[in-house]
């Protein structure tokens, strides 16, 4: 607790992209990614711009250290790096995440699973039955978990098939918890669902949200769930069994809408809101930030380096900024 | 801390809705969200889902909230937005995502409801006795802000007169136009669609007077509310939250203003099914008004009876 108290969140650098920021993405390595709405992009550094490359852009991953995926409303996914650029058409592709080896875009009831690293960009496609996608993630071995408007799907990549579907209404958010094995699903009747990945028909359910959960993380260990809905952040504790505690720690944190959540592997976690103001939190001090930052206008994403060490954070306004985050150490 | 206005969102609805959408855009200056993409555009493709699950009333469209953030939340926003229902779409799902969603009330406003018309399929409807629409087709027809006839210059004048007075019979609030032979809107036109604020004051029902109620076979209807006495809050409140409670599911529209007992100005309301929203009312009303209270309510089996003798009680004793 101690630790985190004296956290510190240094700037390490800032611009603006004039298009205004979409999405953002690290590298497992720790290079930057980070595109604009006018197509643009910035990697690493705000001395490397490149050229639009999507029309309309919604999403963006790294595929490895040397390429990256960018997904588009329009056009279905882009791929570049490596001195080639290549597009493929994904109906409706809304979202795009990428782990060992593979890259999966999230489409109109449909995703789209492509082999990498080298080059190989043609697609498997698996139908959903989840209607079109809004979020998805890598979870154990070759299975990712896809959020749709009609539900949640669990998906074997190696072997191209639906595992399971759960129905629900507008899933918006998923995350996971690899050490735990525990998948997390938020949707926009104001619930939170808890699913072990092998008995995924067991999961538990977290109501009583008055407002759509729109946002979600979960620490690899499983045990700390984080949520928010409009101004609100709720912790959830979480046992070695996966049962939550009886009621959440809650707190009104922000003046305004919470509009990106993001938690580090040191459990830290990154919110900001709609009026620019970004809040770092622990775990132990539910009530009180332990370091605040602010940018122009509403925050669109923020996104932690797989070291936990840096913390990227993009506004509406195309304002980026950098920081290097210290967890506190007493001497 | 960026503070901007919410940017205007008109819904373009109708079996001219794409084409009325472009031409209504103004280059530079307006975003056109649909299922056609090109430059000053975002795409949308309709993906529903619920707030609670399998409620009718909670229904909301995920890709116009995606689409519109898209839209406006850039460094410059854009002026306007024009939203295209296409043809089957239902725009009083549209209507009600843009007012009650939490994300897009930060950054748009519904600035009004326009449907394009093909005036000489209308004819031909009306010629074989046939009602204007059905569904969600009709409900867009009674609930509109602006109605446009497309090839009305096809018609005979006489046709174009009964076209204008069966849409006036079941459409107690929206204006009617036609367009220009050419596919055009006149420039003197464009004002009467865009920049309309039709859903924040009070509704648009000229000086009809009385307990109204329109009905339209299995459609919707519309009654239209009015009296001069000053109104009771508490009274009004509890009204308004059963015309919610018991209607939600029937309610297309819902828009009054109010003249409340000691309030300085007027409270309007506005709402779609399960949604509904007050605030004060910004233009002052035409003197003849101060004092009046208006509500107008489109939906399925209204019982206007009972309605209208529930908002007669609301005033103060």
């Amino acid at each position: 607790m101690t630790d985190h108290l004296l956290t510190s969140a240094s700037e390490h650098w800032r611009t603006r992209l004039a298009g205004g920021c979409r999405s953002v993405a690290w590298s497992p390595g720790g290079r930057l990614f980070v595109i604009a709405a006018d197509g643009t992009s910035l990697i690493d550094d705000p001395s490397q711009l490149t050229a639009p490359m999507a029309p309309d852009p919604v999403d963006a991953t790294w595929l490895g250290e040397r390429r990256v995926a960018v997904v588009d409303s329009v056009g279905g996914v882009v791929f570049a790096g490596s001195g080639t650029v290549e597009a493929q058409q994904v109906d409706g592709a809304r979202c795009v995440d990428s782990a060992q080896g593979r890259t999966i875009v999230g489409g109109a009831n449909v995703v789209a699973l492509f082999g990498d690293l080298d080059g190989d960009t043609t697609a498997t496609t698996i139908t959903t039955g989840a209607g079109p996608s809004h979020a998805l993630c890598h979870t154990a071995g070759g299975m990712w978990a896809v959020g749709g408007s009609a539900g949640l799907v669990l998906i074997d990549g190696a072997m191209g098939e639906i595992d399971v579907r759960l129905e629900m209404d507008g899933v918006r958010a998923v995350a996971w918890a690899g050490g735990a094995e525990r998948l997390v699903a938020a949707d926009l009747a104001g619930s939170l669902h808890l699913i072990g990945i092998h008995d995924p028909g067991r999961g538990v359910e977290l109501d009583g949200y008055p407002d759509p959960v729109r946002h979600v993380a979960i620490s690899a260990d499983g045990a700390l769930l984080v949520a928010a809905a409009d101004d609100e952040l709720t912790w959830w504790r979480i046992d070695a069994d996966g049962d939550p505690g009886d009621m959440p720690e809650r707190a009104v944190v922000h003046e305004h809408a919470v509009t990106a959540l993001a938690m580090n592997s040191h459990g830290l976690v990154a919110t900001g809101d709609a009026a620019g103001c970004i809040h770092l939190w622990s775990p132990w001090v539910t009530d009180h930030p332990v370091a605040t930052m602010t940018l122009d206008s509403e925050i669109v994403a923020s996104e932690w380096s797989a070291d936990g060490a840096r913390l990227a954070v993009a506004s509406m306004c195309g304002e980026l900024a950098v920081y290097d985050v210290t967890p506190g150490a007493v001497a | 801390m960026v503070n901007r206005p919410p940017v205007p969102v008109t819904i373009v609805g109708g079996a001219g809705a794409d084409d009325l959408a472009r031409t209504l855009s103004a280059p530079d200056d307006s975003i056109v969200a649909g299922s056609w993409h090109g430059p000053g555009s975002v795409r949308i493709e309709a993906d529903t889902a619920h707030r609670t699950p399998g409620c009718a009333c909670c229904t909301l469209r995920l890709d116009v909230i995606d689409g519109l953030l898209r839209a406006v939340r850039r460094p410059k926003p854009p002026a306007h937005v024009l939203v295209v229902a296409a043809p089957g779409d239902d725009v009083t799902t549209i209507a009600y995502t843009v007012l009650s969603d939490a994300d897009l009330a930060r950054h748009v406003r519904l600035d009004g409801v326009v449907v394009s018309l093909d005036a000489v399929a209308m004819a031909t409807r009306a010629a074989g006795g046939m009602p204007l629409g059905s569904g969600p087709e009709l409900e867009a027809l009674v609930m509109a802000d602006a109605l446009v006839l497309d090839r009305a210059s096809e018609l005979t004048n006489d046709a174009i007169i009964s076209i204008r007075q069966s849409l006036g019979a079941i459409n107690a609030i929206g204006s009617t136009l036609e367009r220009t032979a050419d596919g055009s809107i006149l420039g003197a036109q464009r004002h009467r669609l865009i920049g309309l604020d039709a859903w924040h004051g009070a509704p648009a029902v000229g000086s009809r007077n009385g307990v109204q109620l329109h009905r339209h076979g299995n459609g919707p209807s519309t009654l239209v509310l009015r009296q001069q006495a000053p109104l009771d809050p508490d009274a009004v409140d509890a009204w308004l939250d059963r015309v919610i409670e018991s209607h939600a599911q029937r309610l297309v529209r819902l828009q009054g203003a109010l003249a409340i007992d000691s309030a300085p100005a007027r409270v309007c309301c506005h709402g779609v099914r399960s949604y509904a929203m007050s605030h004060s009312e910004s233009a002052d009303p035409p003197a003849s008004r101060r004092g009046e209270s208006l509500v107008v309510i489109v939906g399925h089996d209204l019982d206007a009876e009972d309605l209208s003798s529930e908002f007669a009680a609301t005033r103060v004793r």
